[in-house]
Formats: structure tokens, C-alpha cells, sequence
């Protein structure tokens, strides 16, 4: 009896050695490993042609291009050559055979095909696959009228780059910007608005008058610009609907740099009178105006922070031009920039993250950005004569003006990482480019 | 006469110029701007067409761990009649699956006391390109069995044995059925193997504030060393955008290893069959 108690009290003490065992094992078992280190590379994307099923319009063919070209243009994709492609459009449709594509380093699929729905709109369904991990990761269907086509087509890239990258896409934007032509021996600037591509470029001022520095409100309903149609220039407003242009406030001089608020019921501008310039701001609900810098110096290019809380702008009050923030409502400003050249035109990133600016040193000009709170300097692009830098309004890409010696100003962006630095075609010259927020969100969404 | 026919002509052509020019004029100045009018356009959203099974969608579904690591150290006496055509191991094996493996038939796997063949990927270390007809893992090693006391104490008593007898102890440490309670991993193999895992990793450098996120993702390996499943541990962040953009990414670059091997020791295995990895870009961006 004694004997088995004894056993028994052995087994319980091996037993409680095992276990004791087990979880030692396990907790071995639970090995961790740090990985701080990747690349940052372009994405492999293989897009197929969208099938055209039942639709008869040529310009269709093009569909496809236009998201690979969105996709490709901003330098965040690299797209897998279609000669390259293995599995064909018949089987596609069904299921992708990820193991072929795999094969040929794609890591995103996308498949679609363009229907005429039965209401006449175009129909148009896509699928973004994610390769290595062979599942659909977007699925969407728009439709819509022919003769959006094109827009279409970028709502269908903004969502797989929207779906890849984590931030919103850029692709149905517009650009405003001043177009710049010689008729004769005459010189003509015209205000013009294109798609972000440089696609369905619009005139929409005659040229019989210089026009400068035009910007986008809020609601894309009206744009502020400088015109010189009288001897003293002033900012206007105009309505995009019927063209009514509005002066925007009886200065008893020179208006200009206009900037709307980010709610879109201000406008802030600078007024120069007597060799001294300062900033206003214009209430376009109550039509009241404050001034909100006062000192006998050059303040200029006020922007708004993107919670409208704040404003950036260049003054000379230290001598050089250097970037100063101050309260909306005006008060004491803080110098960001301390770099040596001058500092103007600072511009803050809709995503608050950044203010790009213009900077001149040594007879050279370059784009570059800064935080807010006047650190992480960094200078992405140079060149003979570059200004006016305007963000895209995801806060990623950089729209500026660049003129080299002998050459027509001409439309560029940059990414903010400073890569992918890009030619925006256009008719003619084009300088002071502004681009446009994002564009209404369609009315409905549901899911299938 | 002449003269007069050249001057009526004349006179006929500038009022046709003068026509188009004022009748171009009028077009211009009338022309309304239908710049940025709202686009009435539906977005739907689609269910996902794949059907081919997806073991990292699969494993999250699912968050019971394995229960195998005993059962590996099991003495061959015991592990032996383990028929390859057990059903529960089938189902397993399924959600790891491929294409190929319905086409496939699954080989005959007998309990060999020779060692397993370690891949070829150990005598050349360089990543390899993934194959279109993956030849899938079907060893039995994964497959959850009962366990209770007795056999564990059976199991801990033959790794006893093993470990002070000379001879047997490689072939069990190649056959990867278990090493001894002294193994460790190097730290040139886990450099090795975070070295491997970062040349696959895409960062999502787009994205804002990206150098703040870190995602931990949780791997089950299979013995030859190709990852079964993986999982997100810090989930619950999934519903920010940020955050899923950076988590995918990292699931991408451990899927790259489904079909490739990590540079593991084989003999370690139980060590690495479940590796926890920290996806920190901080450095980096």
C-alpha cells in the first residue's frame, strides 16, 4: 500500500516535470525575429485589357491605357509588360491562374471588362487581385455615361492605388494654370483647365488680358486669380459656371497672391500700397475684410493651414525672405525657415504634414519642403527659373513651374520623396499650375 | 473689266473672312465652361471571384495553434502506422494547397529512420524563383494527434535516450523530429533568415506616418521549411487604412515563402516551426 502511494507520488512529480518541460518548450518555441530593414520599391502590377462586351465606341480601346498610364505616372507602380502575360482573357474572366502570374513577378492583378447597362450608362467592373496571397483585395462596379469614360477610368485607378498604397488617389483631378502663347508678335496668357494628365484642356479666359496665379476654391465651383485688365492689377473671382468674374474687395491698389480657405468662406491675399505689403483676409460670407499684418514690410503668399487655424507666409522682416507662420486671425508670426537664400511661396500639404516652398540661392531656384515646425528640410528639385509649387490634394505629389533658360515655362511634378520628377504635357507654355481637391464622390455606393 | 472682277472678288472674299471671324468670335465668347460638373457615377462593390484556396486567409479564420511538437517526438514505434491517408491530415493539408494538389496523388509516406534530404536551397543559399507546379509538402509531421500523458512521458524518455546516444542522435535531429532542449538558433542564422524576409518586403513607403506602425505577424512553417500560415497578432488595428496598407505588405513578403524555403536549420525545427516576426519600419523611412 505504502509502496503504490510512493509510486503514485513519483508519477505525480514526473508528470508535473513534463509539463514543466512542455511549457519550457513552448515558450522556446515562440522565437521572434525583428525586421527593420525592406525595400522601398515600385509595386509589380499586371493590368489586363478590360473586355469590351456589347460597345460600340472607339474611344473605349483606350480605357485601359489611361489607368495604366495614371498607374505608371506616378511612379509608385511598375507595370508588367502585357507581351509578358501568360494566362489569356478567355480564362481570366473565371479565375486567375496566380501561379502564372506569379511567374512573371506580378503582385497585383487587375482584371475588368466595360458592359452597356441597361439604362444606356456604361457599366464598367474591375477586380484588383492580390497575387501572393491569391485573394481579391478590391471589387468594384461603376457605371456611368460614355462620354465620362475617361473619368471613369481614373476613379478605377485612384482605387487600386487608393487600395495598394493606403492613401487616396489623385487621378480624377483637375489642373488649373495659365497658358502661354505667342500669337504674332503678340504674347497671349490664357487661364486653361485640364484633367491632371493634360487631358480635355479647357480655355476659359479669352487672353486679352494677363492673367496670374489662379486658384481653386474649395467646392471647385469658382477659382481667384490676378487679372490686369486695369492699369492696377486685382484679385477677381470668377464663377465657373457662367464666367462672372467679381473684384474681390475696392483696394486702393494692387491685389494678388489669392488663397482660399480650406471650408472655402475666406479668402486671404496680399495688398501692396506705398512700398509696403500686407496681408488681408476677405470674408466671402459677411464681405468683411481684416487686415492681418501691419508692419511697413513685404508680407506676401499667405497660405492656410489645412485646419485653417494657421497661416504660412513670406515676409521680408528679417531681411531675407523667410517663411513665417502666425494665427489665422493674424498675431505674432515664427520664422520656419533659417536656411541661407531666400524663402517664398510656401504652400501647405493638405495633409499638414509639409509646406513646400520656393527657394532662390545662388542665382538658382528649387522646390523643396519643410515641416511646420521648421525641420526636415529637404530640397527636391532645381533648376534655371522653378516656382509656384501647388500639392495634389492626397498631400503626395508637387505641381510647380518650370522654365529653363531659352525654353516655354512648362507644368512638372514631383513626388515628395523627391523621385519621379515629370513633364505634364500640354498645348502651349504653361506656368502657375494649381491643383484642383479632390472631386465630388459619387452619390451612391452599394455592395453586390 | 479685269479690275472690276478682281475687286468684286476681293470684296466677296473679305466679307467671308470677316463672316468666319465674327462668327467665331461670337462661338468663343458664348462658350459656357462645363468644367467640373459632378459625375453621376455608381460604385458597387464586388465579392471575391478567387475560390482557390488561401492558407493565410484560411489560417486567420482559424486560431487554434498546432498541437504537433509532442507528436514529432514521438519514438518511431509509436509514430509509425500513421497512414499517409488519414482523413483529418487530408483536410489539413488542404487549406496549404495549390492548384496542383488535386491533380496530384499523394505519395506514400512511410516513417524512414534515413535522414530527410535537406532541400537544395541549404547547399545554395540565393532565393529561389517560385515554381508554377510547387511539388507540396506532404509529410505527416504536421498533423495534430491525441496526446496524453503517458505518451509524452514515452516521448521524453526516448529523447533521453537519444541525446546520450551518439549515433542516433543526427539522424534524428535531420529528420527533423525534434532537436534537444539545448538547441538554439544562431545569431548569424536568425540575421540569415531576417535578411531573407526583408529582401521580400515591399514597405509601402507612400503612406503617412508609416514609420510609426509596426506589425507583428505570427508563421507556421512546415518542416521544409516553406511558410503553412500566417497571422496578424496586432489585428485589431486592421480597420485603419495605414496600418492594413503596412500589414499586407508584410503578409506579402512572408507568402513569398510559401513556395520557397526559409534558410533554416532542418534539425531545429522544433525551434522555428512557429517564429514570431516584427515588421518595423522605423529605420527605414
Amino acid at each position: 500500500m505504502k509502496k503504490s502511494k510512493l509510486t503514485r507520488v513519483t508519477l505525480n512529480f514526473c508528470l508535473s516535470l513534463v509539463v514543466f518541460f512542455i511549457s519550457t518548450i513552448n515558450g522556446r518555441c515562440a522565437l521572434e525575429i525583428n525586421v527593420t530593414q525592406g525595400t522601398i520599391a515600385q509595386i509589380p502590377i499586371a493590368i489586363t485589357d478590360f473586355a469590351i462586351d456589347n460597345v460600340n465606341d472607339d474611344n473605349l480601346k483606350n480605357f485601359t491605357d489611361v489607368i495604366r498610364s495614371d498607374l505608371k505616372n506616378c511612379g509608385l507602380f511598375s507595370l508588367i509588360n502585357p507581351q509578358a502575360f501568360i494566362q489569356t482573357q478567355d480564362t481570366l474572366q473565371d479565375k486567375p491562374h496566380f501561379s502564372e502570374w506569379r511567374l512573371i513577378n506580378a503582385d497585383n492583378l487587375v482584371t475588368g471588362k466595360i458592359k452597356q447597362a441597361s439604362d444606356g450608362h456604361l457599366r464598367i467592373e474591375f477586380r484588383l487581385f492580390d497575387v501572393v496571397q491569391e485573394i481579391q483585395i478590391e471589387g468594384q462596379a461603376l457605371s456611368g455615361l460614355g462620354r465620362d469614360w475617361r473619368r471613369i477610368a481614373h476613379k478605377v485607378a485612384d482605387a487600386i492605388y487608393e487600395r495598394l498604397t493606403g492613401e487616396k488617389g489623385y487621378f480624377d483631378t483637375k489642373i488649373i494654370y495659365v497658358a502661354r502663347q505667342k500669337m504674332g508678335i503678340k504674347r497671349s496668357e490664357r487661364l486653361a483647365i485640364m484633367d491632371q494628365d493634360g487631358a480635355n484642356n479647357k480655355y476659359i479666359t479669352a487672353g486679352d488680358t494677363l492673367v496670374l496665379t489662379p486658384r481653386f476654391s474649395p467646392n471647385l465651383a469658382s477659382i481667384a486669380f490676378m487679372d490686369f485688365k486695369t492699369r492696377t492689377p486685382r484679385v477677381y473671382l470668377m464663377n465657373l459656371l457662367n464666367n462672372q468674374k467679381t473684384l474681390m474687395g475696392n483696394f486702393p491698389g494692387m491685389t494678388f497672391a489669392p488663397r482660399f480657405s480650406n471650408d472655402g468662406t475666406r479668402l486671404v491675399m496680399s495688398f501692396a500700397r506705398s512700398g509696403m505689403t500686407s496681408i488681408y483676409e476677405l470674408n466671402l460670407v459677411s464681405h468683411t475684410i481684416n487686415q492681418l499684418t501691419f508692419d511697413p514690410i513685404i508680407d506676401t503668399s499667405p497660405c492656410y493651414s489645412p485646419d485653417d487655424q494657421q497661416i504660412a507666409f513670406n515676409s521680408d522682416r528679417s531681411g531675407r525672405t523667410q517663411i513665417y507662420i502666425m494665427p489665422a486671425k493674424g498675431g505674432e508670426a515664427k520664422r520656419i525657415t533659417f536656411g541661407q537664400g531666400s524663402y517664398r511661396t510656401p504652400v501647405w500639404s493638405p495633409r499638414g504634414d509639409y509646406i513646400a516652398f520656393t527657394k532662390m540661392f545662388q542665382g538658382r531656384f528649387y522646390i523643396g519642403v519643410i515641416r511646420p515646425d521648421g525641420t526636415g528640410e529637404r530640397l527636391l528639385t532645381q533648376g534655371y527659373m522653378i516656382e509656384s509649387p501647388s500639392w495634389s490634394p492626397n498631400g503626395r505629389v508637387i505641381l510647380y513651374t518650370r522654365e529653363d533658360r531659352g525654353h516655354h515655362a512648362q507644368l512638372w511634378s514631383i513626388d515628395l520623396t523627391g523621385i519621379n520628377d515629370r513633364h505634364i504635357p500640354t498645348e502651349t507654355g504653361a506656368m502657375h499650375g494649381c491643383w484642383s481637391p479632390f472631386m465630388p464622390q459619387p452619390k451612391s455606393a452599394s455592395t453586390q | 473689266m479685269n479690275t472690276r472682277k478682281a475687286c468684286i472678288v476681293s470684296v466677296i472674299l473679305h466679307g467671308v473672312l470677316l463672316a468666319l471671324v465674327f462668327t467665331n468670335w461670337l462661338k468663343w465668347t458664348s462658350k459656357q465652361t462645363e468644367l467640373i460638373t459632378p459625375m453621376p457615377v455608381d460604385v458597387e462593390t464586388f465579392a471575391d471571384i478567387s475560390q482557390s484556396p488561401n492558407p493565410i486567409v484560411e489560417a486567420l479564420k482559424t486560431d487554434e495553434p498546432p498541437k504537433e511538437e509532442i507528436v514529432k517526438e514521438t519514438p518511431p514505434d509509436q509514430a509509425e502506422p500513421e497512414p499517409e491517408s488519414t482523413p483529418n491530415a487530408d483536410e489539413k493539408l488542404s487549406d496549404n494547397i495549390v492548384e496542383d494538389i488535386d491533380d496530384e496523388p499523394v505519395p506514400d509516406i512511410k516513417p524512414s529512420p534515413k535522414p530527410v534530404e535537406p532541400p537544395k536551397a541549404i547547399q545554395k543559399p540565393k532565393v529561389e524563383k517560385p515554381k508554377v507546379e510547387k511539388k507540396l509538402d506532404k509529410k505527416p509531421i504536421d498533423k495534430p494527434k491525441p496526446m496524453d500523458a503517458m505518451s509524452i512521458l514515452k516521448n521524453l524518455q526516448q529523447s533521453a535516450k537519444s541525446t546520450g546516444n551518439s549515433k542516433s542522435a543526427p539522424a534524428a535531429a535531420q529528420s527533423g523530429q525534434g532537436g534537444t532542449l539545448s538547441d538554439q538558433l544562431t545569431a548569424s542564422e536568425l540575421d540569415r533568415v531576417r535578411r531573407q524576409i526583408e529582401s521580400m518586403w515591399n514597405v509601402p513607403g507612400a503612406i503617412q506616418n508609416a514609420h510609426t506602425i509596426v506589425v507583428s505577424i505570427q508563421i507556421q512553417i512546415n518542416q521544409d521549411r516553406t511558410v503553412r500560415s500566417a497571422r496578424i497578432l496586432n489585428r485589431e488595428k486592421m480597420n485603419d487604412v495605414t496600418f492594413r496598407t503596412m500589414a499586407e505588405s508584410a503578409l506579402r513578403a512572408v507568402s513569398h515563402f510559401k513556395d520557397r524555403p526559409l534558410l533554416l536549420s532542418p534539425e531545429k525545427y522544433s525551434i522555428w516551426k512557429e517564429v514570431t516576426i516584427n515588421f518595423d519600419p522605423r529605420d527605414l523611412l
